[in-house]
């Protein structure tokens, strides 16, 4: 209280030497400063560099630590957020023009991130590149990697929709658990053998097939498989949403059917999130559903082993094309970085060709070489890896994901609630997405 | 020195204002000034950002943002969503805050009783409100869901049907509410029975030598010694369920349909899943219109009532 007063009655001195002080320290800052090393940010998610001590983990930490040996000029600073927030936390922070360095991204948020002008174009990095060029990517992930002719990111590992099948219910019914169904229509006869009422109170207890469509992106990605495999899509060329196109329609329409005409899906899926399903899964209340592979290895595996459980493509409409949905998560380069070059080479070391091969023993690799690879053949991530590789979709390239697919989950919830024919619906929620979002 | 004769309050004023001198409180403002630049910054600056923002096509995926005039606004009054999003709130709230209020009232008059292991009960009550909305949410979807929940499970096992709680729209706008009034109903306890503390117990005795009835004492004396914190819970239980967002995200993200989306978490929505923060911010500035409004309804109703 003394000192301030002091400083109030004779400010001047004091502002004086509190400014020189000042100077010196942001002087000697500057000097200093030049000697430092090079500090790259990485935003990364919570599945990396982490303490879990499974092969992928310690697979990026040998990697790392690598490069820190052979760069001792750089330093890597991370930052831990939490999968799904990655996103906003990359463009808020970029809008406050401190994004970091390097950031991880979901692969369906490709297309907001570049026309946001927010992520480096790779191009020169990537072409030629021996291992991490854009040849050697499956083409669904080249499509959703690749902007107006620019590459925005270096795509690690991927996933797919699949229909898991629980082979003990399928032989309790008296089917032939090695011919899962392969058609709609052979979806529609399995499920309608598999729904039973178990314990006679009049109630079904089990339900032949589940499927995705609550509030939740799971739903849009879901349907969409369904809709590619009839030949339609999400949105046309001008970034227009033709939800309402025929195949759209009939996607929405089969929805509509498995709820109320066959009554093989319960008709709560509107409320049932992902994790709820694949519970419904185990617990044998649903013998049928589909989810994600990401899902297989500890999930539905580890739960219910391989002589209860097992896996097939999406079923296809009669005449159709096999189709799925895929993810999956990238390395992105800020375009406000300092240090491009310096990041490019910390991306080639933790996107390297052994650590790929290594991490795709448990997840779909984006490569083409590592799914080919022999020491990966006849395991689930090869099998279901080149499935993918032929059927596999991405998410469609529109600056607004969010509204395009919040319309499209209101319209289904409302078809398979009966509340508006599958026409209707997905032609007004088209028409509302349009009129406010489409570019 | 304190004088002892009464003053009148113009004479306090003319007292204050002739000893009132910038330059010698100098160092009072100095004390003041971190709250009140954290106010400044935090409040001010942040609702002017806000409202400057609803004039932009302000979009964190578009580089490109327009000053577009009042378009947000005009976009947003002819938008059926905002319309059927407000309704929903205010619904929730004409029905969460007296409902809150009622069983935090209730439950305060219980605890202002002489009962044995009060301190435990108190202890109990309060638990609720220790937990986080979100851990809460989390919580309250599994126990309210329909298949795997044990509420249907328990209920089956007195024969009842399973109830669809989130998976129609009036279920899932039930159990909000139920789920919210579970959760915040002890911050209404806590305050209540504070200022049930605080009422003399002479005032009930002498009411009691007069031959007023337990209804007439609570009527005639304990709600209206309360009025002040009536007034400020309802205040702060209206501005905190019309802004209510995190029970939403975490038990049913908007659904069934827009079954549950209130105006606070479409704003949430459009600003950080849409990244569409003018249109959001547009949102922002008549939930903070409607909040004030509410606040000076209540503080007219009551101040009239206690005068």
């Amino acid at each position: 209280m003394l000192l301030l007063n002091k400083i109030v009655s004779k400010p001047v001195p004091y502002l004086m030497s509190v400014s020189v002080v000042l100077l010196l320290i942001f002087t000697s800052a500057t000097v200093f400063g030049q000697s430092r090393p090079v500090t790259l940010r990485v935003q990364t998610s919570i599945d990396f560099f982490n303490d879990d001590p499974n092969d992928s983990e310690l697979a990026y930490r040998a990697a790392h630590e690598a490069f820190l040996a052979e760069n001792p000029n750089i330093r890597i600073e991370f930052e831990i957020v939490p999968p799904f927030e990655l996103y906003r936390q990359f463009l808020v922070a970029a809008e406050g023009r401190n994004a970091p360095d390097i950031t991880y991204q979901g692969a369906a948020n490709t297309y907001t991130l570049a026309s946001s002008g927010n992520v480096l174009a790779l191009n020169d990095y990537m072409d030629g590149h021996p291992f991490l060029n854009p040849d050697n990517l499956q083409s669904a992930i080249l499509d959703v990697a690749t902007v107006d002719g620019q590459y925005y990111v270096i795509p690690t590992t991927t996933d797919a929709r699949v229909l898991y099948y629980r082979k003990d219910l399928f032989e309790a019914a008296g089917l032939d658990a090695s011919a899962p169904p392969t058609t709609r229509a052979e979806l529609i006869e399995t499920a309608q053998s598999l729904t039973q009422d178990t314990d006679g109170d009049g109630e079904t207890d089990q339900w032949g097939y589940c499927f995705i469509a609550d509030n939740t992106l799971h739903t849009p990605h879901m349907w969409l498989t369904h809709v590619w495999a009839a030949g339609g899509d999400l949105v046309d060329a001008d970034g227009k949403a033709v939800y309402d196109s025929e195949a759209g329609i009939a996607a929405a329409q089969f929805y509509y059917d498995l709820v109320n005409t066959y009554e093989v899906t319960p008709s709560n899926i509107i409320a049932n999130d992902y994790d709820a399903t694949v519970r419904a899964l185990v617990s044998g209340q649903c013998a049928m559903a589909l989810l994600g592979t990401w899902s297989w290895p500890v999930d539905i595996l580890g739960a219910l082993g391989e002589e209860n459980v097992g896996w097939t493509p999406v079923p296809t409409p009669e005449g159709g094309e096999a189709a799925t949905f895929s993810g999956g998560w990238s390395w992105l380069i800020s375009s406000r970085s300092d240090h491009p070059d310096e990041a490019w080479a910390y991306i080639e070391a933790i996107a390297s060709e052994e650590l790929a091969l290594e991490l795709g023993r448990e997840n779909i690799s984006t490569r083409q070489s590592v799914l080919s690879s022999p020491e990966i053949q006849d395991t689930f991530v090869a099998n279901v890896g080149t499935y993918a590789a032929g059927a596999a979709h991405g998410n469609p390239q529109v600056t607004s994901t969010q509204p395009l697919f919040d319309g499209l989950r209101q319209a289904l919830q409302d078809v398979i609630r009966g509340r508006q024919d599958a026409q209707t619906a997905l032609t007004q929620a088209a028409e509302t997405y349009n009129s406010r979002y489409a570019r | 020195m304190i004088s002892s004769q009464p003053q009148s309050s113009q004479e306090n004023v003319a007292r204050r204002s002739a000893q009132f001198k910038p330059w010698r409180n100098f160092s009072e403002y100095i004390w003041v000034a971190p709250a009140f630049i954290f106010v400044l910054f935090f409040t001010f600056y942040a609702a002017a950002y806000a409202i400057w923002l609803s004039f932009y096509d302000y979009s964190l995926a578009s580089p490109v943002r327009p000053f577009i005039g009042t378009e947000n606004f005009q976009r947003l009054f002819q938008d059926a969503e905002y319309w059927q999003s407000l309704r929903r709130s205010l619904l929730f709230v004409a029905i969460d805050v007296p409902l809150t209020v009622g069983m935090g009232f209730a439950l305060a008059l219980l605890l202002n009783q002489p009962i044995r292991g009060r301190w435990l009960y108190r202890s109990l009550l309060l638990l609720p409100w220790v937990i986080s909305l979100v851990i809460a949410g989390y919580m309250l979807k599994w126990i309210f869901a329909e298949n795997t929940g044990i509420l249907n499970y328990l209920l089956s096992l007195a024969g009842i049907a399973q109830v669809p709680w989130l998976s129609s729209d009036a279920g899932a706008f039930a159990t909000v509410v139920i789920a919210h009034a579970w959760r915040v109903y002890p911050f209404g306890m806590v305050i209540l029975l504070a200022g049930l503390q605080g009422i003399s117990k002479e005032l009930y005795e002498a009411a009691m030598i007069d031959g007023a009835s337990g209804r007439q004492r609570l009527i005639h004396i304990t709600m209206p010694l309360l009025t002040p914190q009536f007034l400020i819970l309802l205040i702060l239980r209206t501005l905190l369920a019309f802004n209510m967002v995190d029970l939403i995200f975490t038990m049913t993200g908007g659904g069934p349909g827009n079954a549950t989306s209130f105006l606070s978490y479409m704003m949430y929505q459009r600003a950080f899943s849409y990244l569409d923060l003018g249109y959001a911010a547009a949102i922002g500035v008549t939930i903070f219109a409607i909040n004030i409004v509410l606040a000076l309804v209540y503080f007219y109703v009551l101040r009239r009532n206690s005068a």
